[in-house]
């Protein structure tokens, strides 16, 4: 039980901030947020059991937090937020354009982009909130389950289309 | 956030699992076959095959009734989240399904109480004058009594566990689309 204990604190120092992360992209408020790192956290214990060494311990991490916000927000589950701000890492990993990424500084585009980003379907939203933590589409492959060029292909959607609707609304 | 107390909180939840799970298994391994011991072994006179019959369904039933509870209650508190999220909601949905193969299964104990019941009011109680005068009034009696068992088993399925089937299996048409 002990060796258990240490793995889980060891876990929890090594990764506490990518948790804090996930949680946030979810939930707009900080009450909720505590309360979904406190799920991941008791989730993360059941599941170290599980837990063989197959894929590296933080993508491990990030499947139980992706696993964890999708039920926890079941009671809301098709009003799930993805919420971004000027603060998030790797925007620029979203459109691949500096010119657009920088517009995005702007405050109303960056709640365009928001907006947009809270019409994508569930799955799409965690997949952006993958790329936002500038994982691979290999990790990302692994977390969600499914293959490695099905990722590329849905992101590339995502991104397109995203692309369209933010220069469509910037030419108005 | 406390962490000390979470996990001092989570290590009493995995040690009353185990002893839950602890409690099964000396009710199956114990309990069952003490009962049989007596039931079978040791010598009365009285007894008549009938009896045996009875004590049989009875076991048996009690059984199978602890096995399904205990594969429910596994599955139940052995949700890993750490698997790929397709995987995981795959689980679920397999999970929530009103029918499914192990719900199945129930309908042996719920045979094997019916025939007990039927033997003990035929039998022992000789309630009525004729063997299917008696089987029916027990089937009267159960029947009822397993559909409104049933009854109140879709609608918390239909209140608790639908939405969660529901919310998955909608993610795994996203992912898979």
């Amino acid at each position: 039980m002990l060796q258990k204990e240490d793995q889980f604190n060891q876990i929890l120092s090594d990764n506490s901030g990518r948790i804090h992360r996930i949680c946030r992209y979810y939930n707009p408020n900080a009450e909720d947020q505590k309360d979904m790192y406190q799920e991941v956290l008791v989730n993360i214990w059941k599941s170290l059991d599980n837990f063989r060494g197959d894929s590296a311990i933080s993508t491990w991490v990030y499947r139980v937090a992706v696993n964890t916000s999708l039920s926890f927000t079941g009671k809301a589950f098709k009003q799930m937020k993805l919420m971004v701000n000027a603060d998030t890492q790797n925007l620029n990993s979203l459109l691949d354009e500096e010119e657009l990424t920088q517009k995005l500084s702007q405050e109303n585009q960056l709640n365009q982009l928001q907006t947009e980003l809270n019409m994508l379907s569930v799955i799409d939203k965690t997949l952006i909130s993958l790329l936002l933590e500038g994982l691979s589409m290999k990790e990302i492959a692994d977390i969600i389950g499914i293959t490695e060029p099905n990722v590329k292909v849905k992101i590339h959607r995502i991104k397109k289309a995203l692309k369209v609707k933010l220069q469509y609304n910037s030419h108005d | 956030m406390d962490i000390k107390s979470l996990v001092e909180g989570l290590k009493s939840e995995d040690h009353r699992n185990k002893q839950i799970t602890k409690r099964f298994q000396w009710l199956l391994l114990i309990i069952i076959p003490f009962y049989a011991f007596i039931f079978f072994i040791v010598p009365n006179e009285e007894a008549r095959v009938i009896n045996h019959t009875m004590g049989v369904c009875y076991i048996l039933a009690f059984a199978i009734f602890a096995l399904i509870f205990r594969s429910y209650y596994k599955d139940y508190k052995n949700v890993d989240y750490s698997l790929p999220t397709l995987q995981m909601m795959k689980k679920a949905a397999l999970r929530y399904k009103l029918i499914h193969k192990r719900l199945l299964l129930l309908i042996v104990p719920i045979l094997l109480i019916d025939l007990n019941t039927s033997l003990y009011v035929t039998y022992d109680l000789k309630y009525y004058e004729t063997i299917w005068q008696n089987i029916l009034i027990v089937q009267a009696i159960i029947i009822p009594l397993l559909a409104i068992a049933f009854g109140i088993g879709v609608l918390i399925w239909y209140k608790r566990q639908k939405p969660l089937r529901d919310n998955a299996l909608l993610l795994i048409n996203d992912i898979e689309r």
